[in-house]
């Protein structure tokens, strides 16, 4: 303690790290230290006593059939459903922003969704797209044929469906938190300069979002991710094709006490995300000079 | 000079962490020759039947060995709620879906606490596929247990449903008890000269033969009766299908050795033919087991079958009617859950592929963690759980039959002599202790019943759960008419290539 | 007159959108009063002898929104008859709180450290947070085991509760959230003189009110959902958490369970509702000198 003080007089730290060290001693043991761990794994042949194998796994790994399926799956689905959820979620963000009545209440509908315990939602969601579910009624006593929604290629609409449904809450909370972080006195300025409603989004909101939509977006594909559990929940560990996800892929291997595998398919994953975010940081940090 | 330290600390915990694996290993010898102390853990997921077991046993076995401790997991299941309903009302919802929730759960707990090199000494292989975790090399082979154990006797267990539970060569579960189907046959339906078929081709008993040789049988009773007699119980198509399916399995699919082979038409044709046989009025499908009530179970008493196929459970009573005894217990067994009328049943045998296989299943078996760190305690209450004392013990009565010999012979005794004394209360043989003549007779008929129908069980391939959901699930697209058998055999054959090589 | 077409306009999308995401809500508390009976006859697609005498031929699912008669018999069954409900969602309030509060002392002074902190590569450290924040459950529920074990808190809230309280999302939230501030106002107070304490407290802080309900709320909801994590480290079930119980899918009393899910959303619900008022809360640049 005392060493801290003298040594703080010679030469100051940086309170910006005094800030930071309580947080970052926490991430270090309980979220960096396992990430490393189970990046090591990616490298062994066994979770217990494991032996160093090299890239044995990452070559086995890019021949397996299945991983490779769960990979274009989930990179489509990443692809359709991150940019629509923002959107939408963006939009709804703004409608209840701008509108004047009962904004809380429609902004506590929308969440919903997050609220509601993961094996009602199931039941809901079953009751509606099973074979013998609710849209099928509907859809026979309008003199159409009934769908097998989770046994074609069908799947992944129903999925991009509760996705959104399930997380648009989530990210209409973050736009809201960034909206009114943009002071009011912009819009006014912006009022002044007589700036059409359109061109208002693109000068003033937009780029006011721009942390917002980085964070967004980045929590939107960790979410992608975890839509999984309600796939899983309704259609089991092995789903109608165009819904294997990389998660079931994961899952299963966990189920097969395959760790060294997973662990893999985690490595090349975080691969192609710290791209993505890179990607998205790069853009942020340009904007902002 | 700060990133040096950095470096250095997260060094010192690599170095930890890799230390904490670094055991050395001890021989089976050595392990063998230890002193019994310490504590081990014990976890099942049954709580039904397993876990009042265990914590009985375990009790027993700390008595007999001061200073050791067993502790008993059962997964924690969640608390039941039972609804104030009217007296009249059922509620005709299957649990079978949240219940593979709560299976899910409990492999997710033990293969995270297995992999990170913990987990309990022994697990109960009720759910947990034991074959995967033999794979990964989680479980100790215990046959170098039981061949350098000088107190451990193969001999005095049946050897032959321990030897068929080897997996790659390795005794990675060994099993308490076993359980198996036989059939037997209605010998009021048939003609003399159908049950001389019948009687010969005993050794071999496939569904395919016996229903063929009960053809005319069937034809004739159905012919002029109003009532329907049908050639076995069976609910469903789907169970007449795992039933045949069970004494060739591993053609079909090798766990083992991660095969599949559906393609070769043979599983086609099975299906086409339970398909048949539905058509053909062979099966009886009409109950449904969510809506039994009382008049549904009365009626099914008094239901004819040609066939049925019981579980060993109910060999007491074929037993006890040759004596004479009626006792009206129910039979156990696939499509014959509540009886139907056995008044004139003669038991054939196990069931067979026709060829040598004979399937038979086990309701608790044990495996030891390749990790614990207390194996000899862990071996020496294995042992305990297969031995005579705790075999035969009957407040633990095993539902299966008992592995170990002595403990079958004893537990044998027990049903018969109790069986009488319920027919005749008053007359048995408790008070002098001394069995009466038709007791003993009965006793040694059933143990001699018993022991030749074991005897033939050989077969156990491995089973995967995720396998046979799958099946079950495609199957139904055959059987409600939506797909072909072919179309079925195809996507099955993919899927679960799929499976195997993930 | 334009502007109040365009209001009405988004009024009706909102109200439109709502019912939709809040169907099940709305689905759940009606059914909650519906007999048992009921219930099973709307939900199943099994014959019954009332369905033989109508000639029905095709039965769907139906949802019912109106329950035909009411009872209360559930909520009596869940409150008085089963006391278990009360401490599982005690159990629940036990885990969250700590987590939500804990999480929100550190996120916000880590964020603010990586604000102030004036080492060059911060942003490759932040960069770290957001990543391993992708990493699957699966690929760190080993590491994570072995981390709890050797601490020797598996088997108790402590093994959900710390690393839920250093989670990086907060961090992440927090840091994006303090960038849209505008930085006359830090600047300004710098040039004053002012410390880093005096300025997180007096101009950080009351800034960031918007953030700090949006990260309360999505964190409060994570934890309260929380599920995979308690099935590894908490083995009496008389410890669990309501979620957990929730998780699985209502089958033989699925009356009970709209009951019990009811319970358990209006917890979240309620404290939303709090969240939401702080949300609107933004930065009002006229008050700031």
């Amino acid at each position: 303690m005392n060493r801290l003080f003298t040594n703080a007089g010679k030469r100051k730290i940086d309170p910006g790290l005094l800030f930071l060290l309580p947080g970052f001693a926490g991430v270090l043991l309980f979220y960096l230290w396992p990430f490393l761990v189970s990046l090591w794994y990616a490298f062994t042949d066994n979770p217990i006593k494991g032996n160093f194998v090299g890239l044995a796994n990452f070559i086995e790994l890019l021949h397996n059939k299945p991983y490779l399926l769960g990979l274009k799956n989930t990179l489509m689905f990443i692809g359709m459903s991150v940019p629509l959820g923002m959107i939408l979620s963006l939009a709804v963000a703004m409608l209840i922003h701008r509108t004047g009545r009962r904004k809380e209440l429609f902004a506590l509908v929308f969440l919903i969704p997050l609220v509601i315990p993961s094996g009602s939602m199931v039941f809901f969601w079953k009751a509606l797209f099973l074979n013998d579910g609710y849209v099928n009624g509907v859809l026979v006593s309008l003199g159409l044929e009934g769908i097998n929604w989770f046994e074609t290629p069908m799947a992944m609409y129903v999925i991009l469906l509760i996705f959104i449904w399930k997380n648009l809450g989530y990210n209409m909370v973050l736009f809201l938190a960034g909206l009114h972080n943009i002071p009011k006195e912009y819009y006014e300025a912006a009022a002044v300069d007589g700036s059409s409603g359109v061109l208002t989004f693109f000068h003033v909101t937009l780029p006011g979002l721009v942390p917002m939509l980085v964070l967004t977006a980045i929590m939107s594909v960790i979410n992608s991710f975890k839509v999984f559990k309600e796939i899983y929940l309704i259609t089991g560990s092995y789903p109608h094709e165009s819904i294997y996800m990389l998660q079931h892929f994961m899952n299963n291997m966990f189920f097969s006490l395959n760790y060294q595998k997973l662990t893999t398919a985690t490595c090349i994953l975080v691969l192609l995300i710290t791209v993505l975010v890179q990607t998205l940081f790069r853009f942020e940090r340009r904007h902002d000079q | 000079m700060k990133r040096r330290m950095a470096l250095a600390c997260s060094f010192a915990l690599i170095l930890s962490l890799a230390g904490c694996g670094q055991t050395k290993e001890a021989s089976v010898e050595q392990i063998l020759n230890e002193e019994l102390s310490g504590e081990i853990t014990v976890s099942c997921y049954d709580t039904l039947i397993s876990k009042d077991f265990l914590e009985k046993a375990a009790k027993s076995f700390e008595e007999k060995n001061p200073g050791t401790k067993i502790n008993v997991e059962a997964f924690g299941k969640m608390p039941e709620i039972k609804t104030s309903e009217g007296s009249n009302c059922k509620i005709a919802i299957a649990t079978k879906e949240d219940d593979s929730q709560e299976r899910t759960n409990y492999i997710n707990k033990i293969n995270t606490e297995l992999m990170s090199g913990g987990g309990a000494d022994v697990l109960s292989m009720d759910i947990l596929p034991y074959y995967k975790y033999a794979d990964s090399g989680l479980l100790e082979d215990m046959n170098a247990y039981m061949d350098a154990d000088s107190s451990f006797d193969i001999g005095n267990y049946r050897e032959n449903i321990i030897r068929a539970m080897e997996y790659h060569g390795g005794q990675y579960l060994l099993p308490l008890d076993y359980i198996f189907h036989y059939i037997a046959y209605d010998s009021s339906l048939f003609s003399d000269e159908e049950k001389i078929r019948l009687e010969s081709g005993k050794a071999k008993i496939t569904y395919e033969e016996i229903f063929d040789i009960a053809k005319d049988a069937f034809e004739r009773k159905n012919a002029n009766s109003a009532e329907r007699v049908s050639m076995i119980g069976a609910f469903t198509n789907y169970m007449m299908l795992d039933e045949m399916m069970a004494p060739g399995y591993e053609t079909y699919i090798d766990m083992e050795n991660r095969q599949v082979n559906l393609m070769d038409g043979r599983f086609a044709a099975l299906l086409e033919s339970v398909r048949n046989y539905g058509e053909l009025g062979y099966l009886q499908q009409s109950l449904e087991l969510n809506h039994l009530d009382m008049n549904d179970i009365k009626k099914q008493r008094e239901d004819q079958f040609f066939y049925k196929t019981k579980n060993q459970l109910s060999l007491t009573s074929e037993v006890l009617r040759e004596a004479g005894l009626n006792n009206g217990k129910l039979n156990f067994g696939f499509g014959s859950a509540v009886g139907g009328d056995d008044s004139n049943d003669k038991a054939l045998g196990p069931l067979t592929d026709g060829n040598k296989n004979a399937p038979f299943d086990y309701l608790q078996a044990y495996g030891i963690n390749a990790n614990s760190s207390n194996k000899a305690l862990a071996w020496a209450f294995v042992k305990y759980l297969m031995s005579e004392e705790i075999q035969s013990d009957p407040q633990l009565m095993l539902v299966g039959l008992p592995i170990n010999n002595a403990a079958r012979i004893e537990q044998a005794e027990t049903t018969i002599t109790r069986s009488f004394l319920e027919e005749s209360p008053g007359e048995g043989s408790v008070e002098d202790g001394e069995l009466t003549e038709t007791e003993k007779r009965t006793i040694d008929r059933y143990i001699e019943v018993v022991e030749n129908f074991s005897d033939s069980l050989n077969y156990h391939p491995v089973q995967d759960d995720t396998v046979n959901n799958m099946i079950r699930s495609e199957v139904s697209h055959f059987f409600d008419g939506s797909k072909s058998a072919a179309e079925v055999a195809g996507v099955l054959q993919e899927k679960i290539e799929l499976y195997l090589n993930e | 007159m334009n502007r109040r077409f365009f209001d009405a306009a988004v009024t009706a999308t909102l109200v439109a959108m709502g019912v939709l995401f809040a169907a099940p809500l709305i689905v759940t508390l009606t059914n909650s009063f519906m007999p048992g009976n009921d219930i099973v006859a709307h939900y199943t697609t099994q014959f019954s002898v009332f369905d033989v005498i109508d000639g029905i031929k095709e039965k769907f699912i139906s949802i019912p929104v109106i329950p035909s008669r009411i009872t209360l018999s559930q909520y009596k069954d869940v409150l008085v008859s089963q006391p278990v409900f009360l401490m599982l969602l005690f159990n629940s309030l036990k885990i969250t709180l700590p987590v939500v509060l804990g999480n929100l002392m550190v996120s916000i002074l880590a964020a603010y450290g990586f604000s102030l902190w004036k080492w060059k590569h911060k942003e490759k450290v932040f960069m770290i947070y957001v990543i391993i924040m992708l990493m699957p459950l699966q690929a760190v529920l080993v590491p994570n085991y072995i981390v709890a074990d050797q601490m020797g808190i598996t088997g108790s809230y402590l093994a959900i509760i710390l690393p839920g309280i250093f989670s990086p999302f907060g961090t992440f939230l927090m840091r994006q959230n303090m960038k849209s501030m505008p930085k006359e106002y830090l600047e300004a107070a710098r040039v004053d003189g002012a410390s880093p304490l005096y300025i997180f407290l007096h101009i950080v802080l009351p800034q960031m009110k918007s953030g700090i309900a949006a990260l309360t709320m999505l964190v409060f909801i994570e934890y309260w959902n929380i599920v995979e994590q308690v099935i590894i480290f908490i083995k009496e079930y008389y410890k669990q958490p309501l979620s957990v119980f929730l998780s699985y899918l209502p089958s033989e009393n699925v009356g009970l369970v709209f009951a019990a899910s009811t319970i358990y959303m209006i917890l979240p619900i309620w404290f939303l509702t709090l969240g939401q008022k702080d949300l609107e809360k933004g930065i009002e640049m006229s008050g700031m000198k």
